[in-house]
């Protein structure tokens, strides 16, 4: 969501009709339909809610508070909000509705609620995601064998590579904070930097990157393992921005995408299975692979892209002292000096000390895991690349990735996030953590089954469960509305958190003129942007286009054919797609979905960037658009 | 030039029809669609080729309305207008054969092979086993043979195989029979000289011009029905003439002419 | 001959030996015409437009003018995103085509037929070898394109991956008629003891023939396709009746008689003859 003051606002870089939804999320009056549900927490229809900073503070309400904030939520108001097809029956509603209920409430039956990624990508995606363990954990049918909330985002990437491995702007490696200085303190130590070294202030999340970028306070992006430019809402700001600004984009891909369209600089990266790896699913199941082919052409691992990187920086180049930039509204200090009691020169590259260090070393490439396969990365190849220094590429001379993982791994050992050794992952088909004593976990929290939950039940005399965990343990008791923070700090320790959390409208809803919903996701056969799967032949083959699927009843309100070419157009930009009124997808009249892995149907053109302003992700999921015969 | 003036419109028409039936197809021009066995003029008025539809009464289908239109559409313009003019403003195997008969001529073939005899009537016969053979075999006959839809269809549908046929057509005309598949054995050609008999548009002749120099009859690819040359002023009566236009062109002394027959005729009675 | 004198040929002669002379010229030329006619016809795995009659009279009532291919590609919805014209669905038979020349056909794999609402094509027709009437819903009177049964599409469980335990719904999700035509079978996987076969499965009272599924299958050559219903589908006969289904129990009522037979081999002997054959050797 945005707030007021923001650069591009002042600059001026919407149109009138954006600025119409982007006022309403910087301040918004209480709709009718919400009224009710804000009721207990001091709203009432007509009240202006401003967007301000540091309102998501957390606090502890009284069980008698939290049944007050469920009170609105009758079976009436609850199917008049929730109700998406005009065609059905109220009633038939509620009685669908009842009839889950009574699923889940039935005292001995066992529910697991799977959800995907499309649950989050709302402009309340995180209060979705915890009034769905919500329900699990009132019923007590969380963290049992069987029954569980389970929400499946953790593909490979999502799971794996930025909520375990913290490569998100705010994280550090096993769930610590870059806002949190004895977080940073333990990373510092671990990477060998001195201590102040890391910024403190984790904030450019993608949004605010694409943003940064269009208001000219980002100069340089690098675009890894995604296509930042054709994923991102609103695209038509963030490619324009890429082209026109006074900015550096960097994509490494092995095919070229709408990011590599809008770069300054592609460089080929070696896929999955060309460079040794590991991901991280959803159910916490850690799985390593091993290269399996060199890859095509010049192509090299994105990490020796960035290790490569690395060489070219030293202290005295890296580690003065920055003045505020940004988010960031304090100096970062210089550490020079406290490099150099470490042992480090001025002209230490970042390479010796992130990489090639002496532990790095130990990890030599006679270890029986790497032995007789192929490691580009740390042994060079057949290929004969030639390597950022212009030599020819024969590799680091030690077993790179071993190194780090092995590092990675270290910070969640012995802090509940324990991962087995590097070489067990190559024996076995994946473990899920915390793996202790070679024994993967299968329900967390379970005192049965999770030995940190033991431990901490034992401590604390519990006997089914531990919610172990620091992360906003200590909390102020409040109201509904506010904390009290005369009163002293409670601990939650070994309990989970149920949330209270109202409905509320998006920002941007049908009306007059933007008649319809807009409803972006995906299709079976192909990934997100598609920059991969469209080019395997036979998913290009089972659906080479996205369509524009649409109830039969709205396409002969606008005098459209199945097939026919239409508009979609939103105040942010238009996209031409095709109308299919059959088959796989068939929504209610009054909305239309359109699949966004085909860069000719770029509908990131029209969606909202709006983003929940708890998890940043934009709603990909509704906007309001218009549709006619193109 | 001078001597080229119903040549040159036959070939304009017939390139502008081929070319309005790709467009038809291609780019979907609503002008002229379909193919020469039946098209739709204007997106409108059906125009069906009534041999073909006679192949398929044989057969003992049913059809739709819309191709019997078509055919008395046609039937009606033939018999009472253009007589046997199909062949040489529409036809696009015409361009094939005439092409033939102008390289016969330019390599004296005529003058140097013994000619082979063939009977003008084969036609007739073939316009009756066509209809036999539709009956028996439950297939139009001839529309699965026909050169004349083959090429067509070659032009407006995108070039495949099938050409062959053409080819052969090519070698016939040209080294065996003169204009020996559309004066001989073409049974469409057969057809429209049946219907085309009684039609209204003819060629007359006037022999007090005529000045016997007998290039119309050279140039005609039907020369029996130039008989009255240096005899009589009389009208081409014969269904066989294909109102081509040819013996006009090339006649220096105006002795041959295009007339609306009966009109000029009553005409000059009642002078 | 030797001496005689040349028979003289009389008029009455001469008529009856060209008469002859003719038929005997014409016979040949049906035959020969004919006998190529009927190797002229398609290959029995044609795939027709929408509507079209039965085979037989499909080719009987055919003019080949190709309005229908015409109208299938020039469709107002037959364009890419940048308006580009794209093949259309129907093609005219060529020499070599397998496919009696001229007449309309599609190979599903390379264009499928995309069940427009209007049904260009069969409007198009001239002589109604593509009959409307066979995709009109008779009560409504309107065009109901579901009706139109172009072909079966046909399973090769040999070559599907579903039926390897891989997951794969790519013809399902094509599908038009999502789980109408295309339904997915649930089935156990004893190899892997924990995962489901999620095998396609066609129900051919709903499949058009469209083809989609075949144009969307991830096999080399694909493991779903569409064939001629005739050649696809088998009869159960006069025999079996489904005795718990109303409808079923209507063909009892309606069948002739006279196609029952109750005689096999057995049956050729009469009975007394066989009493009386002997042929047990005693």
């Amino acid at each position: 969501m945005r707030r007021a003051g923001e650069k591009s606002l002042k600059d001026g870089l919407y149109s009138d009709k954006e600025m119409e939804i982007i006022k309403k999320e910087m301040a918004k009056e209480v709709s009718s339909l919400e009224a009710p549900a804000l009721k207990p927490y001091g709203y009432k229809e007509g009240d202006v809610m401003k967007n301000r900073g540091g309102t998501l503070a957390h606090w502890i309400i009284s069980f008698e508070d939290y049944k007050k904030s469920l009170e609105p939520y009758t079976l009436d108001y609850v199917a008049k909000l929730a109700k998406g097809d005009p065609d059905e029956p109220l009633e038939e509603f509620k009685k669908k509705l009842k009839k889950l209920a009574q699923l889940y409430i039935e005292k001995d039956r066992k529910v697991v609620s799977f959800w995907t990624m499309g649950m989050n990508q709302h402009t309340r995606g995180s209060w979705d995601n915890t009034l769905a363990y919500n329900v699990h954990f009132l019923l007590n049918k969380q963290a049992k064998p069987g029954s569980g909330a389970f929400s499946l985002t953790g593909q490979p990437s999502a799971c794996g590579t930025a909520r375990e491995v913290g490569t998100f702007t705010h994280r550090l490696p096993a769930d610590m904070m870059v806002k949190n200085p004895k977080h940073r303190a333990i990373a510092e130590k671990r990477w060998r930097i001195p201590e102040g070294t890391l910024n403190p202030v984790g904030k450019q999340h993608i949004v605010a990157i694409h943003r940064g970028l269009e208001d000219g306070l980002i100069k340089f992006a690098w675009v890894n393992v995604c296509n930042a430019f054709q994923d991102t809402a609103n695209a038509n700001h963030w490619i324009k921005a890429a082209r026109k600004k006074d900015c550096f984009i960097v994509t490494s891909d092995g095919y070229p995408g709408i990011s590599a369209m809008v770069s300054d600089l592609v460089l080929p990266s070696a896929m999955i299975y060309e460079k040794w790896g590991a991901y991280g699913n959803a159910e916490r199941r850690t799985q390593h692979w091993r290269q399996q082919v060199l890859p095509v052409g010049q192509a090299m691992s994105d990490t020796w892209q960035w290790v490569e990187l690395s060489k070219r920086f030293k202290v005295k180049d890296v580690w003065g002292e920055y003045p505020p930039s940004g988010p960031r509204k304090k100096p970062l200090p210089s550490v020079i000096e406290a490099a150099k009691k470490m042992g480090y020169s001025e002209d230490t590259t970042m390479y010796e000390i992130l990489f090639a260090n002496e532990e790095a070393k130990k990890y030599t490439l006679d270890d029986p895991v790497a032995k007789g396969f192929d490691d580009t990365d740390s042994k060079g190849d057949s290929r004969k690349v030639i390597g950022s220094d212009g030599k020819e590429w024969k590799g680091y001379g030690f077993f790179i990735h071993k190194y780090l993982f092995e590092e990675y791994a270290s910070f969640g050992r012995g802090h509940g996030h324990d991962l087995a050794p590097f070489d067990v992952y190559h024996k076995v088909r994946g473990l899920k953590w915390p793996v202790v004593n070679g024994k993967e976990t299968f329900w967390r929290f379970n005192v049965k089954y999770d030995p940190y939950a033991a431990k901490a039940a034992k401590e604390a005399g519990l006997t089914d469960f531990a919610f172990y965990g620091p992360l906003a343990k200590k909390l102020y008791p409040g109201s509904l509305t506010k904390p009290d923070k005369t009163k002293p700090k409670i601990d939650l320790k070994n309990k989970a958190k149920i949330f209270a959390r109202p409905y509320m409208d998006p920002p941007e809803m049908p009306d007059k003129e933007y008649d319809t919903w807009l409803c972006t996701g995906r299709v079976l056969e192909h990934w997100h942007s598609g920059t991969m799967t469209m080019r395997v032949p036979e998913l290009f083959r089972a659906m080479p286009e996205a369509l524009c699927y649409m109830h039969p009843e709205d396409a002969k309100k606008r005098g459209v054919k199945r097939g026919e070419l239409v508009w979609i157009e939103s105040r942010r930009g238009k996209v031409k797609a095709r109308v299919e009124t059959r088959g796989r997808n068939r929504p209610p009249r009054g909305l239309v979905f359109v699949p966004w892995f085909d860069e000719k149907v770029f509908i990131n053109k029209v969606t909202l960037d709006a983003t929940c302003p708890m998890s940043k992700q934009t709603d990909y999921k509704k906007c309001a658009v218009k549709i006619y015969k193109a | 030039m001078k001597n080229m003036k119903y040549l040159i419109l036959r070939r304009i028409t017939q390139i502008t029809l081929l070319f309005l039936y790709f467009a038809g197809n291609a780019w979907g021009w609503s002008i002229l669609q379909g193919d020469i066995s039946t098209s739709l003029l204007f997106n409108k008025i059906p125009l069906s080729d009534p041999f073909a539809l006679l192949q398929i009464l044989a057969t003992g289908a049913l059809v739709g309305a819309n191709v019997v239109v078509g055919a008395v559409i046609i039937t009606l313009f033939y018999g009472l207008i253009g007589g046997r003019a199909f062949c040489s403003w529409v036809c696009p195997v015409n361009m094939v054969t005439d092409l033939a008969t102008w390289l016969r001529r330019k390599l004296l073939i005529d003058k140097v092979e013994p000619k082979i005899w063939m009977s003008r009537n084969i036609r007739y016969y073939m316009i009756a086993l066509a209809l036999i053979v539709s009956a028996i075999s439950g297939l139009a006959a001839f529309e699965v043979v026909s050169p004349i839809s083959i090429l067509n269809r070659n032009i407006v549908f995108g070039l495949g195989s099938g050409l062959g046929l053409i080819g052969a057509i090519f070698i016939f005309d040209l080294f065996v029979v003169k204009n020996g598949w559309c004066g001989h054995i073409c049974p469409l050609g057969g057809f429209y000289s049946l219907i085309g008999k009684f039609s209204l548009f003819k060629v007359k002749h006037d022999h007090q011009k005529c000045t016997l120099c007998m290039r119309c009859k050279e140039v005609c690819p039907e020369s029996q029905v130039l008989k009255m040359i240096g005899k009589s002023s009389i009208t081409v009566n014969s269904g066989e003439c294909t109102n081509c236009g040819r013996c006009i062109d090339v006649c220096n002394d105006d002795a041959l002419f295009f007339t609306i027959s009966k009109y000029i005729k009553e005409n000059k009675e009642s002078k | 001959m030797g001496g005689k004198e040349k028979e003289k040929i009389t008029p009455r002669r001469r008529f009856f030996t060209d008469l002859a002379h003719h038929i005997g010229l014409g016979a040949m030329g049906v035959l020969l015409w004919a006998g190529y006619t009927s190797k002229a016809k398609s290959s029995p795995l044609t795939l027709r437009p929408p509507a079209a009659l039965d085979e037989e009279d499909f080719l009987k009532t055919c003019i080949k003018c190709g309005l229908c291919a015409e109208a299938c590609q020039n469709r107002p919805q037959n364009k890419d995103v940048n308006g580009k014209q794209l093949p259309g669905t129907l093609k005219m038979a060529k020499a070599g085509d397998n496919v009696t020349i001229g007449t309309p056909f599609f190979i599903p794999r390379d264009v499928p037929c995309y069940m427009c609402d209007d049904i260009p094509c069969t409007k198009a027709c001239p002589t109604e070898a593509l009959d409307i009437t066979r995709v009109t819903n008779p009560k409504t009177k309107e065009l109901d394109i579901k009706m139109m049964r172009m072909g079966v599409a046909v399973v090769d469980v040999h070559s599907c991956i579903a039926f390897w335990g891989l997951q794969c719904d790519a013809c399902y999700r094509a599908c038009p008629l999502l789980d109408e035509a295309i339904k997915l079978v649930y089935n156990r996987n004893s190899r892997t003891g924990k995962h489901a076969f999620l095998e396609p499965k066609v129900d051919p009272d709903v499949c058009t023939g469209c083809g989609l599924c075949e144009k969307a299958c991830v096999t080399e050559k694909p493991a779903i396709f569409v064939l001629p219903r005739e050649v696809a589908l088998g009869k159960v006969g006069a025999h079996y009746v489904r005795g718990w289904d109303k409808k079923d129990q209507q063909r009892v009522k309606e069948r002739n008689l006279n196609d029952i037979t109750t005689h096999d081999e057995r049956s050729k002997k009469k009975p007394i003859d066989y009493l009386n054959s002997n042929s047990l050797g005693l």
